[in-house]
């Protein structure tokens, strides 16, 4: 079975539901009342009613059988909320306790235990040691963060993956404060059954998700990644974030390249391997995938770059050639036709700097004109909106680019809270709107590279499907 | 059990896969170096205990003639009784290369790729691959080191990239059929316009 009902429960069983507002089983309560489609079944023995809800004393009496249970119990309770549902035939559960393998040796039982009653009764188990899952498209939220005190993403197209749990919830809080929408998050915590592996194999298919951002501090199964990462990257773009970079060859190595390996060296080596994008950072990571799920591949050198801030227009150049990518100065044609719609002090040679004179109507003519010339493969537009002819209509011509240029256009704002409202109304239309130049280099960056994965992927195929 | 191959053991094994060595044999008396010895040559002891021979000062190189190098393995067999010696034709000088092995605990075999000496030590300018490595992979590798200039022909010296290529795919092939190997190092090897040629090898196998 896959794990479509892990995302898209059509009931849900919360064990440890609380009255108290303070306590992690009634801010779980909480969030998922807020916007989950299931039918919710609070689970206490001690008490009747919770937040409007008839509660049950056990997973026995809840009048159905549940699609997941949320247990919001301690570690050695969980195991026995979670044996109890997998003997009542639950598929899924997800368990928030920490208090597992990472604590010691008693902990480590605990865990074993957990795995044990998984193997046996069938039931699959996030976690432990996490806090969930967060699906804004289903409202299915395991997490014990109450929402006034952090932000949870709207609804998108990236899907986020990620091993540590205070990771995944500060950068939710993060992306909901810039408008970034998520398909899904998932915290896989101590990974005692559901991994990494599984849970891409699940996004791979899923039809909001258009990237994929995973953290890890470890692979959980190396082997199996190997298998399915082709499919994946085939299908949609996949970044890694790698913590936890210590050297792997400490141990007194007998020869050079025992001493030189490292373990980012090889997971970074694997990650070029299998086609997924290497990140630096978690900015690099989230708006990677932004710019991923949204943009076609990058498949040249050449970038054009369109501004009114000639300042922005050099800095940029300068870090797109650090970058290998080049600024041609645009043909004689390509330039006649620019000329035609900029004040005649504007530079149509490369940045195309329309200055300070800019108009919204500037602004979509030397799109167009970039879009259709022969002379670059990528655009960078500096869309800025402090300038005097710029108006709202300027997010109208961004937005049209955005979705129908033939050639992947990546589009920057710099400044304050007035571009910054234009910036988080263009995000909320599904333009992954960037905050600095070297955002922009770098989205720039990512999108060549996955047209070479792509190509490498496709290689791959026929070179399999020739043998 | 660890166990190290002897260089000429090693030489061997990459010789079955294709991997190109200087001509060597193992001796254990000064009688047994052919009068057509090719020169320059090369003798270094040969012993399983003997991982690091340069530094306990058992190697001699540049060796004209075939009383010296007769005279090198005598000396060579004195100073280190119950060891043989390796006799070799000095390879010819190329851009040096290394090409390693290490057993990764959680990625299983990798293989790494750099420029030698200081590029390697001081600049750690090496990537790396999961075995087994695809053609495509091994191309990347030459193409991702920072050195890479040096293998597009800088100043003149020409280096057949493609034999490099093989070099790594061969490697990566000599692993997955003889996966008890935990760390392998070919270092240095000679990149040159005809080819590559291996000129140390180590070998640690885990039985």
């Amino acid at each position: 079975m896959g794990l479509e009902r892990l995302f898209d429960p059509r009931s849900i069983a919360v064990v440890g539901a609380s009255r108290n507002p303070r306590k992690a089983g009634n801010i779980v309560l909480r969030n998922l009342l807020e916007g989950s489609r299931a039918r919710i079944y609070p689970v206490n023995p001690k008490a009747e009613e919770i937040l409007g809800l008839r509660a049950y004393p056990d997973l026995a009496s809840v009048p159905e059988r549940v699609d997941l249970v949320i247990s919001v119990v301690p570690a050695a309770p969980s195991v026995e909320v979670v044996r109890q549902a997998g003997e009542l035939g639950i598929p899924f559960a997800v368990v928030l306790a920490g208090g597992f393998r990472e604590t010691g040796p008693e902990g480590a039982r605990l865990e074993e235990e957990l795995r044990r009653i998984a193997k046996r009764t069938g039931i699959r188990i996030v976690g432990p040691n996490c806090v969930g899952i967060y699906v804004p498209r289903t409202g299915l939220n395991t997490i014990f963060i109450p929402r006034e005190k952090a932000g949870y993403p709207p609804g998108g197209r990236i899907a986020f993956v990620t091993q540590s749990g205070a990771m995944g919830v500060l950068l939710m809080d993060r992306a909901s404060r810039e408008g970034w929408g998520f398909s899904a998050f998932v915290n896989l915590g101590n990974r005692v059954d559901i991994t990494e592996v599984e849970v891409l194999e699940y996004l791979a298919g899923d039809e909001e998700t258009r990237s994929i951002a995973l953290y890890l501090e470890s692979m959980a199964d190396v082997a199996s990644l190997r298998d399915l990462a082709p499919r994946i990257v085939g299908e949609k773009p996949l970044l890694l974030l790698k913590g936890g970079r210590t050297s792997a060859g400490n141990r007194a190595a007998a020869s050079h390249t025992g001493a030189m390996a490292t373990n980012v060296g090889i997971a970074r080596g694997f990650s070029r391997q299998m086609g997924i994008h290497w990140v630096e950072d978690e900015m690099e990571m989230l708006l990677g995938a932004q710019v991923l799920a949204s943009q076609r591949p990058l498949e040249g050198d050449r970038i054009g770059i369109v501004t009114s801030a000639g300042g922005a227009g050099v800095v940029a150049s300068d870090l797109l050639e650090a970058a290998g990518f080049s600024v041609p100065e645009l043909s004689a044609e390509t330039q006649e036709r620019l000329r035609e719609v900029l004040v005649p002090f504007a530079s149509p040679r490369n940045p195309v700097d329309m200055t300070a004179e800019a108009t919204d109507e500037q602004y979509d003519r030397v799109i167009g004109i970039l879009q259709e010339s022969g002379d670059v493969d990528g655009l960078l537009v500096f869309a800025l909106p402090q300038t005097a002819f710029i108006t709202e209509a300027l997010e109208g011509v961004i937005k049209r680019w955005h979705e129908e240029g033939p050639k992947p256009t990546v589009f920057v704002t710099i400044g304050g809270d007035y571009s910054a409202s234009m910036k988080r109304r263009l995000r909320a239309a599904g333009v992954p709107v960037l905050d600095d130049i070297a955002s922009g280099v770098a989205a720039l960056r990512l999108l060549r590279e996955r047209h070479a994965f792509l190509s490498k992927v496709k290689r791959s195929r026929a070179y399999s499907g020739a043998k | 059990m660890r166990k190290v191959l002897t260089e000429f053991e090693g030489k061997q094994l990459l010789k079955r896969y294709g991997i190109r060595v200087p001509w060597g044999i193992e001796v254990s008396s000064p009688d047994e170096v052919p009068d057509d010895v090719p020169l320059p040559a090369a003798v270094k002891v040969s012993s399983r205990e003997i991982l690091h021979k340069t530094d306990v000062g058992g190697v001699k190189l540049n060796l004209n003639s075939v009383e010296e190098v007769r005279k090198a393995v005598s000396e060579i067999l004195q100073k280190f009784p119950g060891a043989r010696a390796l006799v070799e034709a000095m390879a010819k000088p190329g851009i040096e290369i290394i090409v390693g092995v290490i057993k990764d605990q959680t990625f299983g075999h990798a293989i790494m790729f750099g420029l030698g000496g200081i590029f390697t030590e001081v600049l750690k300018d090496v990537t790396f691959r999961v075995i087994p490595i695809s053609r495509v992979d091994a191309e990347e590798m030459l193409t991702e080191i920072k050195g890479r200039k040096l293998l597009e022909g800088f100043r003149g010296m020409k280096v057949d990239r493609e034999a490099i290529v093989d070099l790594l795919l061969s490697v990566s092939r000599l692993v997955e059929e003889n996966p008890g190997i935990v760390e392998m190092d070919l270092n240095p090897v000679f990149a040159r316009e005809d080819g590559v040629e291996v000129v140390d090898v180590k070998v640690i196998l885990e039985e």
